[in-house]
């Protein structure tokens, strides 16, 4: 027999069990009853809403980015000095015309040993195939590139001439390596999920990726790159 | 007679600020054990008031209509027949009764007047 102390302390432990019962039924219910009955016009309505708060976060991200730059851009002679030559390297290297350095990935692109019959003309690389890799690299959120030494700047060309591959009017071959500066992890994905692997290897190729903390890529080494073009002089 | 309401006030208070939800599924199940349990509860108040009130029993029905309930939920959905109407109208029925008896015997005390009561 339980003693009579005992007993109003089990009543109460059985109640808060019951309660909680409920309650937890009652807000399970309410959850899901939320989600149910809201029907398209609603949820559309709601993505407007939001869509509203997006781009109202937008044009604040835009606004404390002009803050930070005029932080970072101090009227101070000769502060805005050492300002506009830091952005002028990161420009360059961005533009390629410096080295550059980071983590990224490597990739290789090498010929698989294959019988000689089953060679000739699927066996080729064009030059749509390697623009498509490095398309996708930028897309990626490549900073820089280069293939095998050349780097990939803005108005770089890759293009067929002949049997031959020429990147701008440098002949590159095979095996072609890649040097991508960027998110090794997220460059890799973008290269898997696009199925580089599977689109190579119906050529016979092989594709190859290291991932590295720390790659340099050189800067372009060519002249003249920008021969007609001129800066426009404001109010002109 | 006041340590029930305070134990689901608390009990209430729990839940809600428990992040716990039962998936769709359970759903069922729960609210009839919910329901078993509260006829459980009141049942304990009628006996209370009645004079009755047996702890072993109390909590033997707690915990055994509670499981019968869910129980007979889960049989339902195997047999398809949904059994658990049987365990909502038997609980209801009785919640009812019970409900009646202890307003029968409050009002009883309320007016001093014996001829409320069975």
């Amino acid at each position: 027999m339980k003693s009579k102390k005992q007993i109003p302390l089990i009543i109460i432990a059985i109640s808060v069990i019951i309660g909680f019962m409920l309650a937890v039924q009652f807000k399970s219910y309410n959850a899901h009853a939320k989600t149910d009955s809201k029907d398209i016009s609603q949820i559309r309505q709601d993505l407007q809403k939001e869509m509203e708060r997006h781009r109202r976060i937008l044009t604040d991200i835009s606004k404390y980015d002009q803050l930070l730059y005029e932080y970072e851009n101090p009227l101070n002679h000769s502060d805005s000095l050492k300002v506009m030559k830091e952005e002028l390297s990161r420009i360059k290297a961005l533009g390629g015309l410096a080295e550059m350095e980071g983590s990224g990935l490597i990739i290789t692109i090498q010929n698989t040993p294959v019988d000689e019959e089953d060679g000739g003309y699927l066996s080729t690389i064009f030059d749509d195939d390697l623009r498509y890799v490095v398309n996708e690299l930028f897309g990626a959120g490549a900073h820089g590139i280069s293939i095998n030494g050349n780097r990939v700047t803005p108005t770089t060309a890759i293009r067929n001439v002949g049997d031959e591959i020429q990147m701008d009017t440098k002949i590159i071959r095979l095996p072609y390596e890649i040097k991508v500066v960027g998110d090794p992890n997220v460059l890799e994905s973008a290269m898997k999920l696009r199925g580089f692997e599977e689109y190579f290897a119906i050529v016979n190729k092989k594709i190859i990726m290291k991932k590295l903390d720390k790659i340099v890529i050189p800067a372009y080494d060519g002249k003249g790159m920008i021969r007609y073009m001129k800066p426009v002089k404001e109010g002109s | 007679m006041w340590l029930p309401i305070i134990g689901l006030i608390i009990g209430v208070f729990l839940g809600f600020s428990s992040e716990i939800t039962v998936p769709v599924e359970y759903r069922s199940y729960l609210s009839i054990a919910v329901l078993a349990a509260l006829d459980t509860i009141f049942g304990g108040i009628r006996s209370y008031l009645e004079n009755v009130f047996d702890i072993k029993v109390f909590m033997s029905g707690f915990f055994f209509n509670t499981l019968l309930a869910a129980g007979l939920a889960f049989l339902g959905v195997y047999m398809g027949i949904d059994l658990y109407l049987a365990a909502i109208f038997a609980f209801g029925v009785r919640l009812f009764n019970n409900l009646a008896v202890i307003r029968r015997i409050m009002i009883g005390r309320w007016f001093n007047d014996d001829t409320y009561r069975k």
